[in-house]
């Protein structure tokens, strides 16, 4: 048994705010206090702040892209290490802000392998991928033939062979039509497999992953990403939901408004309104900081007018039977009036948003800049001052065309914990952490109090997975066993053979070692899934 | 008896998966569909599994030198060719931090660094199957029915129109006509610049297919290349399409990537890592000396006959499946994945592919060999 004893807590699910409690720690879960304790091991919380330890909902550290990506760094080992680190030491970098589970955002079926084996080195977290599927040819083409049944057991099956915890869609039929020379369609445009619309898509595979019962719902990029006037469309998406749940990744890309010339406004309030309306939503901000930062994404008509508007060199592979993989260099500049509207878009949003256990902290790593900023962020949200402060020295198109100069409030401790511990574990159905009531993971972090904000949040004093100091003032302790966490939802098996034909008219590698084959995730903890057949 | 043996081919790096090894009465018939390639290959594979494999003893004796050599090396080299699969270079890797080695890729100045930087000056690549889609295949030095004769046949075959070919003496001033001609500011053009370009702009879409040869012209006609095909992918979908030389090139680079974030050029020291690409190129590291020991992963493909003599006259250890023309003082056979072993390549397009061994082999994997000799004969 584990004692913390004296320590501020701040465990927003129970709705503990800063008091001074003893929290206690039986094995890898937090336990009630016991009647009887014996001689405990007691750790000294005096002058500390106590809470769940980080959840991460949206990042790109494994995969495909990341490799690509790295090819734009070689030879700036600094650079490197910020944007594009390998997975072991990215989990390190998580590991030592706090953080204990962390998602990387989309994997294709087909180069599962190689997000896999990034994964496996992630050693000393609790990670997985999200499967996109948003340009996925079988998928889209039962979608197209109408059988529901068949689009249930299809995705089910995906999922499985690619060792995916939740269902991600990518500009849905966007890579599609950008193959066939096609502009990026709107929601009620026909991607050019029949009549299927962007519309169609996200409204059935929303449906079915709820049916299915799957811990998140789907992770949705949506279309328009980045462009100027962009928030309209993205309403119009959040309403296509029809109040069904779902999560809206990276926000701050879609708050776009549009001035006379042409140019970029925050229209955070605008989003904000329309998202209240739809409480079932969860979303992650895709924060922007300035500096270097890498665009990785399927989403390859988006990023296709991305390259094409800045003239930088890229990469896009396209991929058999799928979209493409994407990535293209950037840099967020506080004198570019795009750039500080962006950074001032996102801290609108997570200000005037009111429900911290909806919207989450993500920049949407690499792609509005490095997670290892979360702790300048949170003391942007936690300042006025500091961001006052960072805001005189941003192109005062940050101040005129957005709202935050404006903004009052300033984050509680209890709202940063719910948006980076609690928020997110609720919003990926991992019941079991982001709180510290009993039967928890005991995954907690400890910061010692000081007026810094950034120091504090940059170097926990101690961060605990599964009841082991696993990081000490910043620097790993061990590196203990840890898992993988997949979904197995229940479908039809009996329709194996008939899918997997299908599959081999699409791809010409074998269907057999599609994905992961059978390879698998060895050491997955399967996540539980509240399924019902259709 | 007759006996059909499904396989996918790892002599080039499509790795077809399609093929059948029919055998009758235990010796090699046929090979099915045809591919000049790999059925050379599974051929020789087939008589080379039936040649007398070094005994016991004479692979003790090798290996016990060579970790002698390696405990006795200052500064170890270890060479990765394009025929070794994704777990040999883990364990190269693991070999190279633990004797704080120089780790170069025989891809590096093509494959990996050039080759790739088409990518990164905005081309694409595609996938093999929508290949038929294209418009136009532009061939730049290359002769896939020869290197891979299965895109060769695709491109014979299934195509709206001929392939078109350009095989100029001077690639470099042929790419320069080609950038003129693509912005329209001169009238006078060489004949088979105007013709190749009429054809270049009446194209919906196309993709140019570049290999080695190109490539050797170095670092100034890359950026030519490379702003040729920037210029055509401006208005509409062109793809740019790096023939690796061998199976594994793009596996090689991806798996250095991943492991190290590097694609070669390496130095392991105590727990830093030097990148530096022109200094640590293999050929000038070993031309200059400046290595003691040098471990070859694979036979490799790039290196000049120069090279190769010093190397035969240096502590040199070559892995490898096939005995190499010439003579490395220790040959350490391996077997090869997807004939006696299995492995992992990475296809042209970055998809990954598992190779399982086809024929019966008593040989080591080059990944357990790498293995024992980084952990020194401790327990795997």
């Amino acid at each position: 048994m584990i004692l913390i004893r004296g320590a501020e807590v701040y465990d927003p699910a129970h709705g503990i705010n800063g008091q001074t409690q003893d929290i206690w720690v039986d094995g890898e879960h937090i336990s009630a206090a016991p009647p009887e304790f014996g001689t405990p091991d007691i750790i000294d919380g005096s002058g500390t702040i106590l809470a769940p330890a980080g959840v991460e909902i949206h990042t790109h550290v494994a995969g495909y892209g990341l490799n690509a990506a790295r090819r734009f760094m070689i030879g700036d080992p600094a650079l490197l290490d910020l944007l594009a680190p390998s997975a072991d030491i990215a989990a390190q970098h998580y590991l030592s802000m706090g953080y204990t589970t962390v998602f990387d955002a989309a994997s294709s079926p087909i180069m599962a392998r190689i997000t896999s084996n990034d994964l496996r080195k992630m050693t000393g977290l609790d990670r997985g991928t999200f499967t996109q599927l948003g340009d996925h040819r079988l998928l889209l083409k039962s979608l197209e033939g109408g059988d529901l049944q068949e689009v249930y057991d299809t995705l089910a099956w995906l999922l499985q062979v690619s060792g995916g915890y939740a269902v991600k869609l990518v500009n849905p039929g966007g890579g599609i039509a950008w193959k066939s020379g096609q502009p990026a369609p709107g929601l009620d445009e026909p991607i050019g497999l029949g009549n299927l619309t962007q519309r169609r898509i996200i409204q059935t595979l929303v449906q079915i992953v709820n049916d299915m019962g799957l811990p998140h719902p789907v992770h949705l990029h949506a279309g328009r990403l980045g462009r100027p006037g962009n928030a309209t469309a993205f309403c119009e998406t959040v309403r296509a939901l029809d109040g069904q749940r779902a999560h809206m990744c990276h926000i701050q890309f879609y708050s776009y408004g549009q001035d006379e010339h042409g140019s970029f406004t925050s229209a955070a309030e605008q989003v904000v309104q329309c998202l209240q309306e739809y409480p079932q939503i969860t979303c992650d901000v895709g924060q922007v900081l300035f500096g270097a930062a890498l665009a990785i994404s399927y989403d390859t008509s988006g990023l296709s007018d991305l390259q094409k508007a800045t003239g930088k060199p890229w990469i896009s592979q396209q991929l058999e039977g799928e979209g493409g993989t994407n990535v293209l260099p950037l840099s967020y500049k506080a004198r570019d009036a795009t750039s500080a509207v962006q950074w001032a878009t996102g801290l609108e949003l997570l200000l005037r948003f009111p429900d911290p256990t909806r919207l989450f902290l993500t920049t949407d790593h690499p792609n509005g800049g490095p997670f290892t900023a979360y702790p300048q962020i949170l003391e942007w949200l936690m300042s006025r001052p500091a961001r006052q402060e960072t805001l005189k020295h941003c192109h005062p198109a940050g101040t005129h065309r957005a709202g935050l100069a404006g903004i009052e409030k300033e984050f509680s401790l209890s709202e940063i914990f719910t948006m980076t511990s609690w928020g997110p574990a609720k919003a990926l159905g991992l019941v079991d952490r982001g709180h510290l009531g009993a039967g928890a993971l005991a995954d907690l972090r400890c910061y010692r109090k000081q007026a810094n904000l950034c120091e504090m949040f940059a170097q926990p004093a101690w961060v605990m997975r599964r009841g082991k100091i696993v990081v000490k003032e910043g620097r790993i302790a061990t590196l203990d066993r840890s898992d993988m966490l997949v979904v197995r939802p229940r479908w039809d098996e009996g329709r194996r053979v008939r899918i997997q034909a299908a599959m081999a008219e699409i791809v010409s590698v074998p269907v057999e070692t599609y994905a992961l084959g059978a390879s698998g995730m060895g050491g997955a903890e399967e996540v539980e899934c509240t399924t019902k057949l259709p | 008896m007759r006996k059909v043996q499904p396989v996918t081919c790892p002599f080039c790096s499509l790795l077809c998966n399609d093929l059948r090894l029919i055998f009758d009465e235990g010796s090699l018939a046929a090979f099915s569909p045809a591919c000049s390639l790999g059925e050379a290959g599974f051929r020789l594979a087939v008589a080379g599994s039936t040649y007398e494999e070094p005994t016991q003893v004479v692979q003790e004796t090798s290996l016990r030198t060579a970790r002698t050599w390696l405990r006795e090396a200052r500064q170890p080299l270890v060479l990765l060719s394009g025929i070794v699969d994704g777990k040999a270079i883990s364990a190269a890797v693991r070999l190279a931090k633990r004797f704080s080695a120089i780790l170069v890729c025989d891809e590096d100045w093509s494959g990996s660094l050039l080759g790739l930087s088409a990518q990164k000056a905005g081309l694409l690549t595609d996938t093999l199957r929508d290949l038929r889609s294209q418009a136009l295949v532009v061939l730049c030095g290359v002769d896939p029915a020869r290197t891979h004769p299965r895109l060769g046949e695709v491109l014979e075959r299934d195509l709206l129109t001929d392939s078109l070919r350009l095989d100029p003496p001077d690639p470099m001033e042929a790419v320069r006509w080609l950038r003129v001609a693509n912005s329209g500011t001169v009238e006078c053009l060489p004949a088979w610049c105007a013709a190749a370009n009429a054809r270049i702009e009446a194209a919906s879409s196309g993709l140019v297919v570049f290999g080695l040869d190109w490539l050797k012209a170095g670092s100034p006609f890359t950026t030519e290349l490379l702003l040729w095909l920037n210029d055509l992918n401006r208005e509409k979908h062109w793809y740019a399409l790096y023939l690796a030389p061998a199976p594994n090139s793009a596996g090689v680079v991806e798996t250095l990537l991943s492991e190290t974030g590097f694609p070669g050029n390496l130095r392991f020291g105590l727990g830093e890592t030097d990148f530096s690409p022109r200094t640590l190129r293999a050929e000038n590291v070993i031309q200059q000396g400046g290595a003691d020991l040098y471990i070859l992963a694979g036979q490799p493909g790039t290196i000049s006959k120069k090279t190769l003599s010093l190397l035969s006259q240096s502590r040199t250890i070559l892995f490898d499946a096939e005995r190499p023309a010439w003579n490395p003082p220790i040959w350490l056979p391996s077997s090869r994945a997807g004939v006696g072993g299995s492995g992992r390549f990475q296809r042209l397009d970055g998809v990954p592919i598992e190779l399982q061994p086809v024929l019966p082999s008593r040989r080591r994997s080059m990944k357990d060999l790498l293995l024992e000799l980084a952990d020194d004969g401790q327990t795997l």
